[in-house]
């Protein structure tokens, strides 16, 4: 509360020295009206000035008359504007693309050194597009990892681990709508189709009050709106997948859609292949698509709505069917085996200008996430007389499941403050893993965890508030609780950065937050799998909690090189990992008998130097970090590696325009082993003696235990790899075609995927440890009209 | 089964690369196994731990010098009567705190401390009921017990004992006719929620910790066989039940045992670390104590 009534003050001491103009508006892209997410609009006399939200939108209050007002955003043009304020001016701007820049930029917001905002990352689409990629697929969780304190997990895998979080720890915003599950293949790719994709933002410390839900970190994904001027398409075919985007307006500056496809096939290319080699009775296969689409309708300047839409599957099958002949009796039999998940989620988003200083924006959004494993088998007997038949089918199905509500107001009652505040509404529905067996000639059973609901409210309240030139701090409060069989929690989550600003340029940044997070994700910890179960805070299972601090410096050099410097420290009350022998692979016992609570502190420091312009760009990115967990019933209570702790996580970054058409790129990154649980010695455990008779010996036989020294003991080899990508574009009459040719793992390092204990070709025991992806070459056809 | 396959479909396009990992091999280490308990002489079973990599079976230690303390007194040195076990000639004390110290050449002395449990469990209530047939049509029994559970943390193990007839068939006749009997544990089973220490199966005691009934009354039911009774001629049997007050090292290391054991290479499974108390080497210097009530069951009960 204390909180809230400091926030009050501040508005209030704003308003009431508010004597000021306000300038406001839409800034856009110039060729497609595409909303610009983050561009700069300042006075160049004061340098007073603020960004666009994300939906291109800014509001300006100034105190004085004559402004020079500059509008910028990465890869276009600046405008400088001159004007002379006489009462509130609506001014909507439109920049026009640097198509022929020499000069790349690495972040697209507010200068690193301005924002308080701490611990935050933004990259291009375009530069993501730039960065080699798995198959030549590109993947923006993949580029993500390539920054300090963002990890992946296993080898090749999409999973994001944020400065000692688990994967479920990510709030991962599409248009606003939570992606309960963000991968495809297993992981290895990432649901995001780049081509759909606007603007990335990561937030992994120093939330800003509005978000919420999460404990480790915020990844804000926008749709492209779509161009509102005329029809574009750009697509791909690549050796794994291709896809097609396309885009135009459905009314010329008012309304505008674009959809996007994707989908592999090597399901296809395989069958016909699979079916010759088994005459045809069996098939298997694998595939996954996705399919992004948006429209938007501007009724006015003021209001503006957006509905939006994702689904994707992953399929995994295996059919056969058969039959013979015997004794005048004729057998046929099908089965069919598979495995598929997916995601669906919508969002419906309006705009709303109260005032040039209140913009609002409310969304409701549905979320959907199911998996679904399943097993059918139907027989029929055919004699002379009768037919007989006989069938049945397994399935195990889990999921997640979001109806939301929720409004966002921004404020700006003065140059120096921006006011954020909002509320929403979230109902889960759980589907803790249910087993499901049905058959023709037996009664129906259903095993497993039952349907649970869930409620989650929010509120917030935040102001950036420029203090002097030299001190700006971001500071608010975030409430969340959450209902579920009738037990209600909640918690007040404070959270401030600040920066202050020496003359030199040189930042000193802090900050602190609180954070709260009412969903677990049982995770199964050797391989991240779709099986993974996303289940309630209970009455047993509370709700995680973390608390993070962060300091750190930025410093723009000759305005070539952009250099940060973080500590963080973070701690985690609440984390649930499987219990010790406990195995997913049992439906029969309740999710929260197979868990224990733990706790969890992770701490280290990030470096990032970004090369920001000229013809090679680029960053390196270092971490080096620790992160531990203590459950009291792990280990026997006593502190052990986190599996995804990394001493060290470096990576490279580079690209290199050689020429406007010819562009090369390569990534090397280094990451300390995965910590892993392996057994040392064996030793006997309970004996059992045999006699073989009177006056004969006892003879004693031991069965086997084995020696852990403690939980995640071992570390596996440490991971390298260097991937590499050329790429020429031409001009053609219709548009623009490119070609890529990239290698992954470009020396073919055997990364270690996971270990086990193993013989041989002699027979002797062997710790083996699997790798996956040798060097992969790949070769991506592009084109856009 | 199939999931696992598919799975392994993944793996199958990947490049196996069988590594050598750099795992310290340590010399062997002397592994303990000894439950001691006021009716029993001290015992010991020495064994020799392996390499993880090894394929070799587990050895006895022979000639090794097993000594035994009170406190901090050495009050007995068992000797080696067979080639696998070393004995003694005295018997644990309720209440008293032991200490194992095994050692022998090229191996690390190895000790291990533990206290001998207090408590006189009182079995306040034993019953035997008739049930239903199970699914093969044999005849089950329903066991009953009662106790009082002190406050403050207590480990159990409850076991039933009884007679087996022993057959030989008769040459003349043809039949079998009963030639001995004998005292052999029976199997009992329970679906009480106390036990949450997984079964293993050659072991026929329940393990469980007061955590849930600290302080109280502890009741529990159990279903078990009457073996003798499968004998039309055999009216009633007198069977032996034991309640058995174990230390907490014991419980551990039974809980994390069996649950080891009973994972089975589930790969999906997270590792359980075994307890240990035994310093330098492995395996359990335990302690129990054991109440027991001799029960008469009817066959018609």
């Amino acid at each position: 509360m204390r909180y809230l009534l400091l926030f009050s003050l501040f508005c209030v001491t704003s308003i009431a020295f508010a004597q000021s103009n306000t300038i406001s508006g839409y800034v856009r892209d110039r060729e497609t009206g595409e909303s610009l997410i983050g561009a700069n609009v300042f006075d160049k006399s004061t340098l007073k000035g603020t960004t666009t939200n994300h939906f291109g939108y800014y509001t300006l209050p100034l105190s004085y008359s004559e402004v020079h007002l500059v509008f910028s955003y990465v890869g276009y043009l600046p405008i400088d504007t001159l004007i002379t304020l006489k009462g509130n001016v609506e001014l909507s701007i439109r920049l026009v693309p640097q198509s022929m820049l020499d000069e790349i930029v690495v972040t697209a917001e507010e200068d690193l050194v301005d924002m308080p905002q701490m611990s935050r990352i933004g990259i291009p689409v375009d530069q993501i597009k730039s960065l080699p990629a798995l198959a030549g697929e590109v993947d923006i969780f993949k580029a993500l990892q390539l920054m300090p304190g963002i990890q992946s997990g296993s080898e090749g895998s999409s999973g994001l681990y944020v400065r000692g979080g688990g994967p479920d720890q990510n709030l991962i915003l599409l248009d606003g709508v939570p992606v309960y599950n963000a991968s495809h293949l297993f992981g290895f790719f990432s649901v995001f189709n780049a081509d759909a994709i606007n603007n990335v933002e990561v937030i992994k410390g120093g939330f800003p009050a509005r978000y919420g839900g999460r404990l480790s970190s915020v990844i804000d994904i926008s749709m492209k709106e779509g161009n509102n001027r005329e029809l574009k398409g750009t697509g791909s075919i690549g050796l794994i997948s291709s896809k097609l985007t396309l885009e135009g307006p459905l009314k010329k500056e008012k309304s505008s859609f674009i959809v996007s496809a994707r989908r592999t096939y090597i399901d296809i290319l395989a069958r016909p292949l699979i079916k010759a080699n088994t005459d045809g009775d069996e098939t298997a296969g694998y595939f996954f698509y996705d399919l992004n689409a948006k429209v938007n309708y501007t009724f006015s300047d003021r209001d503006r709505i957006y509905l939006s839409t994702y689904t994707g599957d992953d399929k995994a099958y295996a059919r056969s069917k058969d039959f013979y002949v015997s004794d005048n009796t004729r057998y046929d039999y099908k089965d069919e085996f598979g495995l598929k998940w997916g995601n669906i989620t919508s969002a419906f988003r309006w705009n709303h200008v109260f005032s040039p200083k209140i913009f609002s924006n409310v969304t409701a959004t549905y979320s959907k996430y199911q998996f679904d494993i399943f097993q059918e088998y139907y027989n029929k007997t055919t004699t002379p007389t009768e037919t007989t038949e006989d069938s049945g089918a397994t399935r195990y199905f889990s999921g997640i499941q979001d109806l939301a509500l929720k409004t966002d107001f921004e404020f700006t009652p003065h140059v120096d403050h921006q006011l954020r505040a909002g509320a929403s509404a979230i109902h889960h529905t759980f589907n803790p893993g249910i087993l499901a067996y049905t058959a023709s000639n037996d009664a129906d059973t259903t095993l497993g965890s039952t349907k649970t609901r869930g409620l989650e409210l929010a509120t917030y309240f935040e102001d950036d508030w420029t203090i002097s030139k030299a001190i700006r701090v971001n500071a608010g409060v975030h409430f969340s609780a959450f209902n579920v069989n009738n037990i209600w929690y909640q918690k007040a989550q404070p959270r401030i950065n600040a920066r202050y600003l020496f003359d030199n340029g040189l930042a000193i940044k802090a900050s602190y937050a609180t954070m709260a997070q009412f969903i677990h994700l049982l995770t199964n910890s050797s391989i991240g799998l779709p099986t993974d179960l996303w289940v309630p805070a209970t009455k047993n299972i509370k709700p995680q909690y973390s608390s993070q601090v962060a300091i750190g410096v930025a410093k723009n050099i000759t305005k070539t090189y952009e250099v940060s410097i973080e500590a963080y420290y973070k701690d985690m009350t609440n984390l649930i990992e499987y219990s010790e022998g406990a195995s997913y692979l049992d439906p029969q016992k309740d999710w929260q008998d197979k868990v224990s609570t733990g706790n969890g502190v992770s701490y280290g420091t990030e470096l990032l130097i970004q090369k920001k312009t000229g013809r090679f760009s680029g960053w390196i990115g270092y971490t080096l970090s620790r992160t531990e967990r203590t459950f009291p019933d792990l280990n026997f209570g006593k502190t052990y590696p986190y599996k995804y702790d990394r001493r060290h996580d470096v990576s490279l970054v580079g690209i290199y325009k050689l020429r406007d058409d010819f562009e090369f790129s390569a990534t090397w990154v280094y990451g300390t082993g995965n910590a892993v649980s392996l057994p040392e010695e064996r030793y006997a455990g309970q004996g059992q003696s045999y006699n073989a008779g009177p006056g004969r010996p006892t003879y004693y036989f031991y069965d086997e235990l084995l020696y852990y020294p403690s939980r995640n003991n071992y570390r596996m080899r440490a991971y390298h790899r260097l991937d590499v990508s050329v790429s020429k574009t031409k001009k053609k009459k219709w548009g623009q075609q490119t070609w890529s040719f990239g290698a992954y793992n470009a020396y073919s390092r055997a990364n270690p995927f996971f270990m086990d204990i193993g013989y041989d070709r002699s027979g002797n025991k062997k710790f083996k440890q699997y790798s996956l992806f040798p060097i992969i070459p790949s070769v991506r056809y592009n084109f856009e009209f | 089964m199939r999931y696992l396959v598919v799975l392994l479909a993944v793996c199958a396009i990947s490049c196996e690369v069988v590594v050598d990992v750099d795992i310290p091999i340590k010399p062997a280490s002397i592994t303990v196994h000894s439950t001691i308990n006021p009716d029993s002489t001290f015992q010991v079973q020495l064994t020799a731990s392996q390499n993880i990599l090894s394929n070799n079976q587990f050895s006895t230690i022979p000639e090794a010098t097993v000594n035994i303390y009170d406190g901090e007194i050495l009050v007995e040195t068992l000797v080696q009567n067979s080639e696998d076990g070393y004995k003694g000639t005295l018997k644990p004390l309720k209440g008293h705190t032991y200490t194992i110290e095994a050692s022998k050449t090229n191996y690390k002395t190895v000790t291990a401390t533990d206290v001998v449990p207090s408590q006189n469990v009182k079995l306040s209530k034993v019953t035997f009921a008739k049930k239903t047939n199970d699914e093969y049509n044999q005849q089950q029994y329903s066991m009953t017990i009662e106790f009082d559970d002190p406050k403050g943390e207590n480990y159990y193990e409850i076991g039933l004992y009884g007679p087996e007839l022993r057959y030989e068939r008769d040459e003349d006749t043809g039949e079998y006719v009963v030639v001995d009997t004998v005292i052999i544990q029976y199997p009992i089973d329970s679906e009480d929620g106390i036990f949450t220490v997984e079964q293993y199966y050659s072991d026929r005691f329940w393990t469980f910790s007061d955590d849930v009934v600290d302080g109280k009354t502890v009741k529990i039911n159990f279903n078990t066989y009457i073996y003798p009774f499968w004998n039309e001629t055999v009216d009633e049997v007198e069977v032996l039940v034991a309640v058995r007050e174990i230390s907490y090292s014991m419980f551990k290391y039974k809980q994390t045992a069996n649950l080891q054991r009973s994972l089975d290479g589930d790969p999906f499974a997270e590792p359980v670390p075994v307890y240990n108390n035994v310093k330098n080497g492995y395996g359990i210097f335990g302690a129990y104590q054991q109440t027991t009530s001799t029960v008469t069951v009817r066959k018609e009960e």
